[in-house]
């Protein structure tokens, strides 16, 4: 957490391109230092991850047939004019279902990282205020949590309430809240340190005043970076569920579960399980590549 | 595995000293030291919940047990009982007692002798609440006991005449095994039953390897065994490859020897290579099928379950995903049954119409905003429970299809995925409107098992998925059970498959088959035991190359 002044000393920034023989005017300089400051790759991620978004929202844009319309006189067919991505076992058009599938599979991701954020928020941010024994007992919670790997902990879940779309992103959620847990933990204990609490104190503000008004929306502050970053690994997460049969049902074109179909048709369709497979990788590289390119922006401005 | 083939004496020499080396460097690690040519790999498609095949009864186990257990009578490919652990037997008038008598000179693995006191023994475990037997203690729900006489004759006693008693004992699932053993507790016994049989369990390994070894005293084969004495190999790797893309890759790449539930997408593939060699038999019983669960609703309506079998394109499902591998089913009972008639084949062929029609008639006469069907503020709902890694990847996506035609006729079908475990609590419990299912046996008594209203309930899965009680049907099928009279037997049975397709009790799908490939460039002679077509590994022989 450098504090910088001069903008072209931020991480990553390649952007002063040599032959540029005038300085931006300073009333651009915002917009300009944008552009400039934002590598290549992060335009791509950005771009991809938009395209991700809007089939999300408004998925009838992109489709041209019922992701869910069977035909098996026209099963397996390679990808080509009129089915793009080839169709499935059952005959259904595999880039229907593909986009069809971003709604639920970000949906999915982003619920369980939401349920993971609250829960880790819950116990990390009452840790750090709380401080003596209930931070001492919060902590040793989230030990043993920690002690069971995330997916496994994810997988309890499902084993104790069942198989479906909703508990695979509780299921997430809960495997996720460790690791939120800890780290809104540190940062609660540092805001808490920070003057500015202090001088709220001193005013003679109450608890809840300070609680509300003054530790949270510093804590929040990089929540919106741990959020995409995590946006990411909860779409694989959930896709690993939907691949075991745990978490969406057929039909639903879910591309965790789309993949666990195509699975055993590798050797005489592979589209059925590919493309899914790379938007699976996309989403979550996407998700991750922006998250971390705003992660160092933040940094660098604090 | 030796593939050059030596052309002079040193060459040979050469080979065998250069073998030699290799035997005691392999050998430090394993038991014995052998060429791998003495391994027989065979990779099964279905978990084995548990090894001794009196528990539960499922396919896997007794495709297992048909290479270590022996049983008390064997059948032939034309239905025909012969002798085996008992050399002869006679039943009395009333057909309630039949008189066993066995063999004296066979010993189980585990060196208890067997006499007619193992006899006792067995059925008593397999009908005993405790064993959990769905097949075998189905199987024998007229049996009251058995008298040892002496140490070579067993009565055992019956509350009515069966018929298909000889038949069922011919089933691996009645293996014997030792009654030594049977004392352990049920958890020991899964994990290494004892029988009398051409190989011996001696080690298991849960979710992957069953290993076996010869039985070198074996002197008790089958008459449908093409030798007598110890098998050929030595010993037997029974490996559990649900996947089924892994388990076809590993026989192309020839890590093992056979396969069993074939995925049918690689058909062509294994047809077209001249290393592989493709057994296919239907198998005798009630076909693969979707139960319809009569006791709650909406299929307590009899409109409601035609109306469902009549939106399924069953067929069109078949020939996309199967590639024409298995045969379609649509009666009662598979074409590979006695007494099965194709009249109940056409009844309920997909008719779009009809089933709309059925279905305003129950008083589903409204759609809601996603097209399924309502009645009194109430969608049509079926839900179905299913286990997917118990099923071929190509059931899988028939079930899907029947999902989207149930659709278009108003039905909203719920598969519901789950682990085998909580799937099958919830078919012994009866909550589900569909449920997977087949029945393998080699009698069309089959009609009673799954049918009739004694099997509504057991200790283990309950057989009679639809919960359909008709005291018509009961009857119909007991007089069958004591008739001795084939053409009397076919009338009963062809009113008993009438009454069943009347009812709309299933939703039938496919025979049930026996599909195994089979690697013909290290060995030969893999063949299927007669009774329930499972794959028989004693007459198997090495081959040179």
């Amino acid at each position: 957490m450098s504090i910088t002044l001069n903008p072209n000393s931020d991480t990553g920034t390649t952007a002063s391109a040599p032959g540029t023989p005038e300085p931006p005017r300073r009333t651009r300089t915002g917009a300009v230092r944008f552009v400039r400051n934002t590598p290549i790759g992060v335009w791509v991620a950005a771009a991809v991850l938009t395209f991700l978004v809007l089939a999300a929202i408004l998925p009838s844009v992109f489709l041209q047939q019922d992701p869910f319309e069977i035909d098996p006189a026209n099963a397996f067919a390679a990808p080509g004019a009129g089915h793009p991505f080839g169709t499935d076992q059952n005959g259904r058009d595999v880039f229907s279902r593909v986009i069809a599938g971003t709604g639920q599979s970000l949906l999915l991701g982003l619920a369980a990282t939401a349920i993971g954020l609250l829960l880790g928020g819950l116990l990390g941010i009452t840790a750090g205020i709380s401080g003596k024994w209930v931070d001492s007992a919060i902590c040793r919670f989230v030990e043993i949590l920690f002690a069971f790997p995330g997916l496994l902990l994810a997988l309890i879940v499902i084993a104790v309430s069942g198989t479906g779309v909703v508990t695979a992103a509780l299921a997430v959620g809960v495997g996720t809240a460790p690791g939120y847990a800890r780290m809104l933990r540190t940062q609660t204990l540092q805001v808490v340190a920070a003057p500015y609490v202090e001088t709220a104190l001193s005013l003679g503000r109450s608890r809840s005043h300070i609680l509300w008004h003054t530790i949270v929306p510093n804590v929040a502050r990089p929540l919106f970076v741990l959020v995409t970053l995590g946006i990411g690994q909860a779409i694989v997460w959930a896709s690993s569920l939907s691949f075991l049969g745990l978490g969406a049902q057929p039909p639903a074109a879910e591309w965790g579960a789309m993949l666990a179909d195509g699975r055993n048709y590798l050797q005489v369709a592979w589209w059925i399980a590919a493309f899914p497979g790379i938007f699976i990788t996309l989403a979550a590289l996407t998700t991750t590549v922006v998250g971390h390119h705003l992660q160092r922006r933040l940094e660098a401005e604090v | 595995m030796t593939t050059a083939s030596p052309s002079t004496p040193r060459t040979l020499a050469l080979l065998a000293a250069a073998a030699g080396l290799l035997l005691t460097t392999s050998g430090c690690g394993g038991p014995a030291a052998a060429s791998e040519d003495d391994t027989f790999v065979f990779a099964t498609g279905k978990d084995i919940s548990c090894l001794d095949p009196h528990v539960n009864g499922d396919m896997p186990q007794a495709s297992l047990a048909a290479n270590y257990l022996d049983s008390l009578v064997s059948q032939d490919r034309e239905g025909a009982i012969h002798p085996w652990l008992a050399t002869e037997w006679s039943v009395s008038e009333d057909g309630l007692r039949y008189t066993f008598t066995v063999r004296d000179d066979v010993f189980f693995t585990d060196g208890t002798p067997f006499t007619a006191e193992a006899v006792k023994a067995n059925l008593d475990h397999m009908v005993d609440p405790d064993t959990q037997s769905g097949t075998a203690g189905g199987y024998l729900k007229p049996y009251v006991g058995t008298e040892v006489l002496d140490e070579r004759t067993a009565v055992v006693t019956l509350n009515r005449p069966y018929a298909a008693f000889l038949e069922v004992l011919a089933q691996p699932f009645l293996g014997i095994q030792s009654p030594e053993a049977l004392k352990r507790p049920l958890a020991e016994n899964c994990n290494s039953p004892v029988g009398t049989g051409p190989y011996k369990i001696v080690d298991y390994v849960q979710q992957s390897t069953v290993s076996l070894e010869r039985n070198e005293d074996y002197n008790s084969a089958p008459p449908y065994a093409q030798h007598t004495g110890p098998a050929h190999i030595e010993r037997v790797e029974w490996r559990i490859v649900p996947e089924d893309s892994t388990r076809y890759g590993l026989l192309r790449a020839g890590q093992v020897d056979a396969l069993d539930l074939m995925p049918s997408v690689h058909f062509a593939e294994a047809e077209a290579d001249p290393d592989v060699e493709l057994i296919l038999q239907d198998r005798p019983g009630n076909p693969t099928n979707l139960n319809l669960n009569t006791t709650r609703a909406p299929f307590d309506d009899l409109r409601v379950r035609k109306a469902f079998l009549h939106s399924a394109y069953v067929e069109a499902g078949i020939d996309s995903v199967y590639f024409g591998t298995v045969t379609p089913a649509s009666g009662p009972l598979s074409s590979a049954t006695t007494y099965y008639s194709p009249d109940f084949e056409d009844v309920y062929a997909p008719d779009p119409e009809e089933a709309a029609r059925l279905l305003d008639d129950a008083g589903w006469t409204e759609r809601d905003e996603e097209g399924y069907r309502v009645k009194d503020g109430e969608r049509l709902t079926l839900h179905f429970p299913y286990a997917p890694n118990s099923w071929p990847t190509a059931h899988q996506a028939l079930v899907t299809q029947i999902q989207a035609t149930a659709k278009k006729a108003g039905f909203e079908v719920l598969i519901e995925n789950g682990d085998l475990a909580s799937v099958s609590k919830r078919g012994n419990s009866s909550d589900y409107d569909l449920r997977a299912n087949y029945w393998n046996t080699n009698t069309a008594d089959v009609l009673r098992i799954v049918f009739s209203t004694e099997y509504t309930k057991s200790a283990g899965s309950v057989p009679n998925g639809s919960g359909f009680t008709d005291p018509e049907l009961d009857g119909i099928l007991g007089d069958a059970l004591a008739s001795e009279d084939p053409e009397v037997r076919a009338d009963l049975y062809y009113r008993a498959q009438q009454i069943v397709s009347d009812n709309a009790l299933q939703l039938r799908l496919y025979n049930q088959a026996s599909q195994l490939a089979f690697r013909t460039d290290d060995h030969a002679n893999l063949t299927l035991e007669p009774s329930l077509s499972l794959p028989y590994l004693y007459d198997v022989t090495a081959v040179d190359n």
